[in-house]
This record gives C-alpha cells, structure tokens and sequence, in this order.
C-alpha cells in the first residue's frame, strides 16, 4: 500500500480540525458540540472531517482522519473530559476508521445521481456509521446492551445525521468551488 | 474568546513510580491485554480480584485513587442514568422478575449484568487513566511508532501513518489561532453562535467552518508544495532519534501481568465462583 504525500498532508490537516472541533475550552462546550436534549446533552460534529476526508480524498485520507478522530476521543475521554465508555480504544478508535471508508463508497455509488444528492447521502451515512459501530462495539465488549444504548442516544443520532448532511454539503461544495479556483483535480 | 489561552492540555503527572519507569510500548501492550481480557469478564468475584490488582497498580503508579474517582464527578449523573436504562432494556434471561411492562421489565439478573457493565466500563476507565498519569504523550507517540515501525516490512505503511498524527497535532494550535480570528470576525459582524435551533446553529456554524475546511486546505497545499519540493519519500532507511532498549523491569512486568491474569483466569473458572 503506498500513500501519497498529498493524502498525508490533507490526512493530517483534517484530522486537526476534527481534533479542534471536539477539545474542550474552559467555562464552554467546544465548538464542534451543538446542545440536544439527550443523555450525552450534545451532538457532536468531530465526526465530520472524517466524512469530507472520505468523500473528497478517498478511502485512505478517510480512515486516516477517522482514526486521528478516534484517537482524540480516546485521549480526552481518560484525561481532560472523563467518559469511562470512551476510554476504551476498542470503542473510541476502531468503529471510527469506518466513517471515511462508508461514506466515500456511498458518495461513489451515488453520484451518478446527483453530486448533491451523492454528499448528503455520505453524511447521512457516515454519521451513522459512527452510531452504529460505536454501539456495536460497546455490547461486544460487554459495556451494556445494543438495543438500551440505542434508545438513549436516538436522538442524538438523528440530529448528526441531519448536521452531518446539512456540513457535509457545504464544505463539500465550498472546497469544490476551491479547488476549481486553483485548479486542483479532485479525485 | 479568548480560546487559546483557556485550552486545556496535558494530564501527565511526574514522578519516579515503578509504573513510571516502564516501556511505554510495553505498557501499551499490557493496556491492550487489560482491555481485551476486561471484555470477557463475566462474574463478580473476576470483578473483585481484577479490582484488588488495580488497586496495587494505582499504589505503584504513585497516583491517588481518589483523583482519579474524582475526574468521574460531572459524568455521574449520565452514568446512573445509562445504567437505569440498561436494566430496564435488559434482554437476556431474566432470573426473577420484579416488575414488568410491555417490554419493560426489571430483573434479578438484568441489575446483576447492568451493575457488571458499569463496573467494567469505569475499571477500563481507570487504568487509561493511569496510563495517561503515567507516560507522556510524546513517549507514547514514540512507542507507538516503534511499536508498528517493523510492520513496514510487509508493506504496511507505518511511517505515513505516524506522519499524519505529527501533521494532524503540530496544525491543531494554528488552526486554533485561526478559529478565533474567524469567530472574532463574525462576532464583530454580528453573529449570535449560540442561538437557536440546531438546524439554525448548523448553518451559522457553517459560516466559521468553511472559512476553516478552506484556510486548512490553503495550509495543505502549501505543505504539499514544500514537501514534493524537497522530494520527500517517507521514512526509507531513517533511524529513531531516541533508541531505547528493554530492561529487565520490562520484561519481569509483562511477566507479572500475564501470571496475574491466568491466575484470576483459572482460579474463578476452576472453583466456579460466582
């Protein structure tokens, strides 16, 4: 397998901003968390760098951004904001390196529809791919119960999906309208 | 907004402990075993022992046990009430039934499986916490790259992917910088954040993320430039700059852990306790 120093830099610059998105600020929620009355009390967006890494850059950059994402969960969910189911690399990591591989097939599959149309799809499905396997993970490693998790975070899933899709097709559309500024081919 | 001034890093504390003094790759690999082995935990009296071994951990590692209950304090309340819903949604067989309706039901066996889970979830909790206590990120991400370095042999990409974590944390600070610039400038423009609708906060939130996504791809295709520029070509033939070679601690740990394991492993299966 080889990368190229293009998917490297874009891998990592990406996985800063899911990073930025989700690291807490004193006396406030950090910028990628919208409030939702719901048990966790917020919907986040960390999510997203990892869709648009999926859908622009391809499955590599996808993965890659997905598991700096997870990683960042993992590392503020022991240290700087404790939450004892994140604090397992099993489920904070692993679930995560399939946002990008998810969304980039979906988007590949759908754009003959519509490039549009092909973006919401990736950040409808690539938020949920997070809430899925993120689930699925927790009852494998015998944290609780798929179905009683799932009830208490419904909500929660709904409104990244919709954000997820709503993110998804601007920045999506904004970095298309960059790229044909500068000239770059998208993949 | 003064965002950059109020973040929050590092968790590290110093000190001399025997846990200290560990490999990080190793205590990465023991983190691992923990983990996996914690997965399959099925009775209390596992529950207890793996307790008692954690709490010699915690003496050894020179941190206090209570620093790190304390860090669980604003997350109890989701705690309890991820636990209620566990015991109400409980699935398996029941055991007795204490109350039920529709499928809505509380059990002798659902509160024994629920409380296992939450005790679970806090002992994994507890010793990334020590791990974190215990070794710096820096040693951490080196171990990490040591760790999967020999990898490189059967065409895995390694060090890329050690790249793009360096890459991914050196930009954080930067990109925090521009954020605030960028909030700044929509504050002053007259922009409410924190109003609203999510659907309404989404697209307002849009007005700071795309001059981000767009500023981070600026910065990308610089470093492109001056990385092809310079004919980068990954780590071919490149050495540490920090070699450390495994002491007898190292391997006497690893030791230790895997006999305390099969030893909790054998001694509740073969006595069957509860």
């Amino acid at each position: 397998m080889k990368i190229t120093v293009r998917q490297i830099v874009i891998a990592g610059i990406l996985g800063a901003i899911a990073i930025l998105l989700g690291w807490p600020v004193l006396g406030a929620l950090p910028i990628g968390f919208i409030p939702v009355p719901n048990i966790s009390g917020h919907a986040t967006i960390m999510h997203i760098p990892a869709i648009l890494g999926g859908v622009l850059e391809g499955p590599i950059v996808g993965i890659l951004v997905g598991g700096i994402f997870g990683f960042a969960s993992f590392y503020m969910a022991t240290t700087i904001s404790p939450n004892p189911f994140f604090s397992d690399p099993l489920v904070a990591i692993l679930p995560r390196l399939f946002i990008g591989l998810i969304s980039y097939l979906v988007y590949t599959a759908t754009k003959k529809i519509n490039n549009s149309v092909a973006l919401i799809f990736a950040g409808i499905f690539g938020s949920f791919t997070n809430t899925i396997f993120v689930l699925g993970m927790i009852h494998l490693t015998g944290k609780g119960n798929f179905l009683a998790w799932l009830i208490q975070v419904l909500p929660q899933a709904i409104v990244e999906a919709v954000i997820a899709a709503i993110i998804a097709l601007i920045i999506g559309k904004a970095i298309d309208v960059y790229r044909g500024s500068r000239g770059v081919k998208a993949k | 907004m003064e965002l950059y001034r109020n973040t929050i890093f590092g968790f590290y504390r110093e000190s001399d402990s025997l846990i200290h003094r560990i490999d990080p790759r190793i205590k990465i690999i023991l983190l691992f075993i923990f983990i996996i082995y914690m997965s399959f935990v099925k009775t209390f009296s596992e529950i207890i022992l793996i307790g008692i071994f954690l709490f010699f951990i915690i003496k050894l590692s020179d941190s206090s046990f209570l620093y790190i209950l304390k860090g669980l304090k604003p997350v109890l309340p989701i705690i309890i009430l991820i636990w209620i819903f566990q015991i109400l949604f409980y699935m398996g067989e029941p055991g007795r039934i204490f109350f039920q309706w529709h499928f809505i039901r509380i059990s002798s066996l659902g509160i024994k499986i629920s409380c296992l889970m939450m005790i679970k979830a806090i002992s994994i909790y507890f010793i990334s916490s020590i791990f974190f206590l215990t070794t710096e990120l820096i040693s951490f991400t080196n171990a990490i790259e040591r760790l999967i370095l020999p990898l490189q042999k059967i065409k895995f990409p390694s060090h890329e992917i050690i790249m793009v974590g360096v890459i991914a944390f050196r930009f954080v600070p930067t990109l925090i910088e521009e954020l605030e610039r960028l909030m700044k400038a929509q504050i002053a423009r007259g922009a409410n954040l924190d109003r609203g609708n999510f659907i309404i906060r989404t697209i307002k939130l849009s007005g700071l993320l795309i001059p981000l996504f767009i500023s981070a791809y600026e910065r990308a295709e610089d470093l492109i430039l001056a990385m092809e520029s310079r004919c980068y070509r990954g780590g071919k033939g490149r050495t540490g700059r920090i070699s450390k070679k495994f002491k007898k601690l190292d391997f006497f740990s690893v030791i230790y852990v895997l006999l305390i394991f099969i030893f909790i492993f054998l001694l509740v299966r073969y006595f069957k306790l509860p």
